[in-house]
């Protein structure tokens, strides 16, 4: 070991002892203060690596720099969108050399290469808990983002570091909660006595700070860990090529107050009130129901604060009323949450904003907090979908965060997918943990205590839980019924695809053959006993009961070969009518189900074009009723029928508009293909809520990605976006005036009102440059002055034209109208105009 | 578990024999450990060692963790065979929990409580169990490594047949070179070991130079060049080099054009080609992607990509996967070529049992006349591979299989839902030897058709050491078993061997027997897949609750069992049928 003068000159003078450290090691760097002590990678890999907070030793902490490339198509070339890389700095070969080596400070340069580019870091270390990093990394990055993260205190079962003091239910692999913007977040151990944090300033690219606890979801969970992340994207809106830098400070110490100070000094103080968190516990409420706004009111300053937090909700178009006043009073410093009930007008349908001001005695609002719900008796209609599925989605404890998170994205049902051990004779199980049915190897230990929970913390934050029904047999269960099985020709039971080996990995694999109504029935009633037992609101079906087709919706518009029941009788010989035995069956489950849960939500998946409705008319008719319904086929936007906006926005538009008649509410896939911060993912998603299809969203999307502002946008306008009342229409008497690239005529549609129609004709900017769906396209320019003409019906004359746009989305705002032309003063990405028309 | 022949690991002219002994120690002399070389390294008072007639005792107090150790410097290397006696608690075993003997080799460290074997692993500080021993009973240990290849082959008492195959061994003799001897966990009273005869053994590879048509061993450290190589750059960026015996093949990024080098072979119809190769030895693009080592000789192209092992059908310009690999592994890989046969057989490590067989392979020596090894694929940054020892071998008369009438073991190929059926007991009864498995697995399948896909994993040997004594087929269809077996399986059975199949969802009647040579040798009939097999004439039955049971006919010398139980035999067991 090769340690510096400088340790041994602070031993002879006292006077240094204070100062910060540098010793080389064989393959390190170590640097040491009164706040901490870290080592550095000299050249295999990179990372800052904490050994010691104060003189607390913490393991498995770390901070490391992280970069995601994107690898969105240059040009369509009929693929997907490849899936972006990520890369970190301890998994490369880095250089480091000391710039700066001075008893008060120290200054690390650490370069590499990744298939990004090159990066450049430079560490500054001081005497002080703030270690400033400065990243400059070449083209192609994606996302930039800094993980610092801390294990438990060894031998201190509570000693875990906890974000912003409290227990963040994180989950695995995605985050807990987030602070958008600049600002600073610390994990603290202890009586606050010693932190890790991270103090980010104001930067154009930044999104904000993640914060969680990873596998710490309750005590006793395998090793707790906070993380802190800051989230720098989505980059390549600008472009792939050009430098990025980055400045943050990492927080390393034994002195909460020197923390604060030091992060004050970057990021500016806290006001001396403020609105910390806010948010209303109910996304969905029914009619009369009422809910509630949660939220911590902070006194940072030495005296006590007399507030008034000043409630209005802001619904229909422009409608806004109180929701009355509700005083508070906070000592010195004082941090105080509040669950105060709201009770909404009688005329609010739909969509509403609930925003807060927080006045000062002297009347000044100081703080402004805004949320958004709903108010429906039909949320699947009125609001998103999501989906999770068991190999994430199953760690008791975890259950409040799933619903939480879909609920930060404004998403008011996710399914749970390939949860239970069988969909046939195990939607109710009796057994209190069991191994999932799985399409693919789920080997996660799934109890009845954990589903409860999920249902149960989803109902109280005004989210359904969607159970998964597929017709698969647990290979155990389906050998105790071989009546109820299809078979080969060679009197085998018939295998679904995939592979099945015998050490589990794959359980629920024999194709059911429960084509009898009463077979339907006994299975509705299945799902009725899984209703009481858990509480979903609704399922969502992967399998259909037409006995000719695929069973997979992906291909339900192609027919199978004869199969076989258990006496050798082929199904065409059984099954004449298809399609009769498909609604027979469909009435007899949702009338099993039904029966006992009159709200529950029947939701399946199936192939939507208009060939397939002329082969099953019934079946296809008799699913959408009332129904959700998935079009997985829809994803296929890198074909080339499919390949622009326009096209898949137009064949959406059209399934949309079949499903819609039998008051169906559809959704697309979100599975495959684009990726989350990119703009083609966030022009999929206007068009098909512009098609009137909602985009099912996967849970992991979090800060990277605008999901929040889109889907708050559409909850909040989903009388537009999302109401089957609005069927057909055409732009027959609109025009654009001065055409710019934007779809305006695909989704053109009207309702019929009391005293006239309404047309709605959602708009959706378009990219520059060509208009493919998968490929890389950069930020593109906002359209100005929109000038349209809309031409009445005789007997017609416009009542009034509004504008709803994400940018402003808690009111529509009323446009003016001069024979006939109205203007959009700025499109950036999407928009929804309302046509009001009286007469005839 | 896996099924490894250890004894006699015979290929092509080539042979793994211990034929070195390294070090031995039969405690020689009286006294103590030091008597015997040892030093001592960690003393605990209550602890005693005595060394008497060529066994040394332990006496293990309790709470030992940090108890009495002794050790001495030895000799490791990588192929090798650890050999030992022990004695675990043969007194003070009342209350014996975790008290144990230790032995350190190098970085493997072994214990014994709780009646097993314990194993560390130091990377993951957990420890595996590779088998159960008994108390107050000297019994024999082998541990057969292999550093190169990551696995420690375990036996106890019976030196032939491994108890366990630990594919993940972390035994490096670079990480070490003691052996330390001592007490070692927890014990709530004072237990005693003893231990005797420690013998470690080298291996080493022997090959009959006679057999070889060609070998590579990049003898010249420098460029593939200086090695009689031609190199053909299509990628600037890639760089080869020769270093120890290891070519090393520095890829770069987008290389489905790569650098390869090539050199003149001899490519016989009938031949083996061996080499070792190691698949992303080194990996700075953080995220693979399809970036592959080619392996081309004659018109035969392997591609080794991301945990697979690849091989191309030119006619119908497809990939076969013959295995799945690992990165940053040493394997060796063998391909067993018979042209004329228009077989392949495809071997990863063990030389002897096939991890895959393309018997419709399209090898053909006069289509290409050159090796060719070089970089293919696509990879987001650089990687590293490696390759070293190429041999090409002629096929000698060495594998063929022994004497026709010369039974032993048993084929069990079980069945997707056989867990519960007393499978190894009907197997103890009918054969002797060795169990070899063979699992019923489905692959995907074209969801439009109304039919099964499945295959056994893993595939029979095409040339077993010796036939089966015993044939368990427990719900499996016949056509899941390659042909070349079943026609094994009927000269087994013909010589003596008995064939046992178990009903179930999949066979007899549904199993695809009917109009097969299996049919004229069953005694219940299969022609009908909706009916229940009925007992054919003039076989011996045995019925439960008026039901038939089991069914038996004699076969050739052989005889053949059909069990119709609902519990696979286990009812028939309980009744002494």
């Amino acid at each position: 070991m090769n340690k510096t003068s400088l340790l041994a000159l602070s031993l002879l003078f006292p006077v240094l002892l204070s100062a910060v450290t540098l010793t080389e090691n064989a393959g390190n760097f170590t640097v040491s203060n009164d706040n901490y002590e870290v080592t550095c990678g000299k050249s295999t890999g990179f990372a800052v690596k904490i050994n010691k907070v104060g003189k607390t030793a913490v393991p498995s902490a770390l901070a490391a720099p992280e970069f995601n490339i994107d690898n969105d198509l240059e040009k369509y070339d009929g693929r997907y969108n490849p899936s972006p890389a990520s890369t970190a700095n301890f998994r490369t070969k880095a250089v480091c050399k000391v710039l700066k080596n001075t008893p008060s400070e120290i200054q690390l340069e650490v370069s590499y290469n990744f298939y990004g580019g090159k990066v450049t870091e430079i560490i500054t270390f001081d005497n002080s808990c703030a270690v400033n990093y400065t990243v400059k990394a070449a083209n192609n990055v994606r996302l930039f983002s800094h993980n610092f993260q801390v294990g438990m205190v060894p031998g201190d079962k509570k000693g875990i570091f906890l974000p912003d003091m409290k227990r963040v239910q994180g989950l695995w692999q995605s985050h807990g909660t987030a602070m958008e913007g600049a600002g600073w977040r610390a994990a603290w151990y202890g009586k606050k006595k010693t932190g890790i944090g991270i103090a980010v300033p104001e930067h154009k690219d930044l999104r904000g700070i993640e914060y969680s606890m990873q596998g710490g979801i309750k005590d006793g969970w395998g090793t707790s860990r906070a993380k802190l992340t800051a989230v720098y994207g989505s980059l390549q809106k600008y472009g792939k090529t050009g430098e990025h830098s980055f400045n943050y400070t990492l927080l390393i110490g034994n002195n909460a107050k020197k923390i604060q100070e030091t992060a004050e000094k970057i990021v500016g103080k806290a006001p001396e009130n403020e609105i910390f968190s806010y948010t209303l516990k109910k996304l969905a409420v029914r009619p009369g129901e009422g809910n509630f706004i949660v939220t911590e009111i902070r006194n940072n300053s030495n005296t006590k604060a007399d507030l008034t937090l000043k409630s209005t909700v802001s619904y229909g178009l422009d409608s806004e009323k109180s929701l009355g006043d509700f005083k508070i009073s906070l000592a010195p410093n004082a941090f105080k949450t509040f669950e105060i009930p709201v009770k909404f007008p009688a005329d609010l349908k739909k969509g509403a904003a609930v925003r807060s001001n927080l006045v000062d005695s002297d009347g000044k609002i100081i703080a402004s907090a805004v949320d958004f719900c709903t108010v429906t008796d039909r949320t699947i209609r009125d609001t998103g979908f999501g989906i999770v599925n068991a190999a994430q989605a199953y760690q008791e404890g975890s259950e409040f965060a799933w619903s939480r998170n879909f609920k930060s994205k404004y998403v008011g049902n996710f399914e749970y997918y390939c949860w239970m051990p069988s969909t046939i004779f195990g939607l109710a199980p009796e057994e209190d943990s069991w191994l999932p049915h799985t399409e693919a190897h789920y080997n996660t230990p799934i109890t009845k205590k954990f589903v409860k929970a999920l249902n149960k913390e989803a109902k109280a934050q005004g989210v359904g839980v969607y159970s998964m029904v597929t017709g698969l047999w647990n290979y155990q269960k389906g050998i105790q019924h071989p009546a109820w099985l299809q078979y080969a020709k060679s009197g085998q039971p018939l295998v679904y695809n995939g592979r099945m080996r015998p050490n589990g990995a794959r359980r629920a694999t024999l194709k059911a053959n429960m084509f009898y109504p009463d077979r339907a029935a006994q299975w509705g009633n299945e799902m009725a006993d899984s209703i009481d037992m858990f509480g979903w609101a609704g399922c969502r079906w992967d399998w259909n009961f037409l006995p000719n087709v695929m069973s997979d919706p992906l291909y339900m518009g192609e027919f199978v070969d004869d199969w076989y029941d258990h006496k050798g009788i082929p199904q065409s010989k059984l099954f004449p009518d298809p399609d009769k035995t498909g609604v027979e069956c469909l009435q007899a489950w949702r009338a099993a189900v039904a029966k006992r849960h009159p709200d529950f939500v029947y939701g399946t998946n199936y192939g939507s074009a208009e060939e397939e409705w002329k082969k099953t008319p019934g079946y296809h008719k008799e699913s959408a009723t009332n129904s959700m319904v998935l079009f997985e086929d829809m994803l296929g936007y890198s074909a080339k029928k499919f390949s622009t906006f326009e096209k898949w926005g137009s064949e959406l538009r059209k399934r949309c508009d079949l499903v819609r008649r039998y008051g169906a509410s559809p959704v697309v896939g979100a599975m495959r293909g684009l990726n989350p911060g990119s703009i083609s993912y966030d022009l999929a998603q206007y068009t098909s809520a512009s098609a009137g299809v909602k985009w099912m969203i996967y849970y992991t999307v979090d800060l990277l990605d605008g999901e929040a502002e889109r889907n708050r946008f559409f909850l909040r306008f989903a009388e537009y976006y999302y109401n089957p009342e609005f069927l057909q229409g055409k732009a027959d008497n609109i025009k654009l005036e001065n055409p710019a690239k934007v779809l305006w005529k695909t989704f053109i549609r009207e309702r019929k009102t009391a005293n006239g129609r309404e047309i709605i004709m959602p708009l959706v900017n378009q990219p520059d440059k060509d208009d493919f769906i998968c490929q890389h396209h950069p930020q593109m320019s906002s359209r100005k002055n929109l000038t349209f003409s809309v031409k009445p019906r005789k007997g017609e004359k416009i009542d009034s034209v509004w504008l709803m746009t994400p940018q402003s989305p808690e009111k529509a705002v009323k446009l003016h109208v001069k024979n006939g032309n109205f203007i959009v003063p700025e499109l950036k990405n999407a928009a929804m105009i309302l046509v009001r028309l009286k007469g005839n | 578990m896996k099924n490894i022949i250890l004894t006699c690991m015979l290929f092509a002219g080539s042979m793994l024999v211990a034929d070195e002994v390294l070090w031995q120690d039969n405690f020689a002399k009286d006294g103590s450990l030091q008597d015997n070389g040892f030093k001592i390294i960690v003393n605990n008072p209550k602890d005693s060692f005595t060394v008497k007639n060529k066994e040394v005792v332990f006496h293990c107090s309790n709470k030992p963790y940090r108890g009495l150790t002794f050790q001495k410097k030895v000799q490791l290397v990588p192929q090798s065979e650890f050999y030992f006696e022990a004695k675990i608690a043969a007194a003070g075993t009342n209350g014996f929990d975790h008290s144990s003997l230790k032995i350190e080799l190098g970085n493997m460290l072994l214990t014994f409580r709780k009646n097993k074997l314990w194993i560390h692993r130091p990377s993951k500080n957990d420890w595996i169990q590779p088998g159960k021993i008994k108390y107050n009973v000297w019994q024999k240990y082998k541990i057969r490594f292999d550093a190169a290849n990551r696995t420690a082959e375990y036996y106890i008492d019976d030196m032939n047949i491994p108890v366990f195959v630990d594919e993940k061994s972390e035994f490096d003799p670079s990480k070490g070179d003691m052996l330390r001897l001592g007490n070692y966990g927890l014990s709530s009273g004072t237990v005693i070991c003893a231990l005797r005869n420690l013998k470690y053994t080298k291996f080493e590879q022997k090959v009959n130079k006679d057999n070889i048509l060609f070998e590579e061993k990049f003898a010249v450290d420098g460029t593939p060049e200086a090695n009689g190589f031609k190199t053909v750059v299509n990628n600037p960026k890639d760089v080869f080099s020769v270093s120890g015996g290891v070519l090393k093949m520095v890829c770069n990024n987008k290389p489905y054009r790569g650098t390869t080098i090539q050199k003149r072979v001899p490519l016989p119809a009938q031949c083996e080609i061996i080499f070792d190769a190691n698949l992303y030895m080194e990996d700075s693009s953080g995220q693979y992607n399809n970036a592959s080592l080619k392996i081309e000789f004659g018109n035969f192209l392997m591609a080794f990509r991301n945990g697979q092992w690849w091989n191309h059908k030119p006619s119908e310009n497809k990939w076969l996967v013959p295995a799945k690999i690992k990165n940053n592994t040493w394997y060796t890989f063998k391909v067993r070529l018979d042209s004329t046969a228009k077989r392949a057989e495809f071997f990863v490590n063990d030389m002897t049992t096939p991890v895959f067989i393309d018997e419709k392979c399209e090898y053909d020596p006069k289509a290409k006349f050159t090796l060719m090894i070089g970089n293919y694929g696509l990879a987001r940054g650089t990687v590293v591979n490696a390759v070293r020892n190429f041999r090409v071998m002629k096929i000698t008369q060495n594998n063929k299989a022994q004497k026709k009438n010369d039974l032993n073991g048993t084929m069990l190929f079980a069945g997707m839902d056989v867990s519960k059926y007393p499978l190894e007991k009907y197997a103890a009864k009918f054969g002797k030897g060795q169990i070899s498995k063979f699992n019923f697995e489905t692959p995907a399948v074209n969801l439009s058709n109304s039919t099964n896909k499945y295959e056994i994993s893993p595939v029979p040997p095409y040339r077993p050491a010796s036939l089966p004594q015993c044939i368990i087929m427990a719900d499996i269809p016949l056509d899941a078993i390659p042909a070349y077996a079943q026609k094994q399986m009927l000269e087994a059975i013909n010589n003596g061997a008995c064939l046992l199949i178990f009903n179930g969802l999949f066979t007899l009647n549904k199993g695809n027997f009917h109009k097969t040579e299996f049919e004229k040798i069953l005694p219940v009939t299969v022609d009908d897949p909706w009916k229940n097999p009925v007992a054919g004439k003039d076989v011996k039955t045995s019925y439960i609750n008026n039901t038939l049971a089991l069914a038996m006919k004699n076969a050739g010398k052989g005889k053949v069992i059909v069990i119709m139980t609902p519990e696979g035999g286990r009812e028939l067991l309980e009744k002494g049928i």
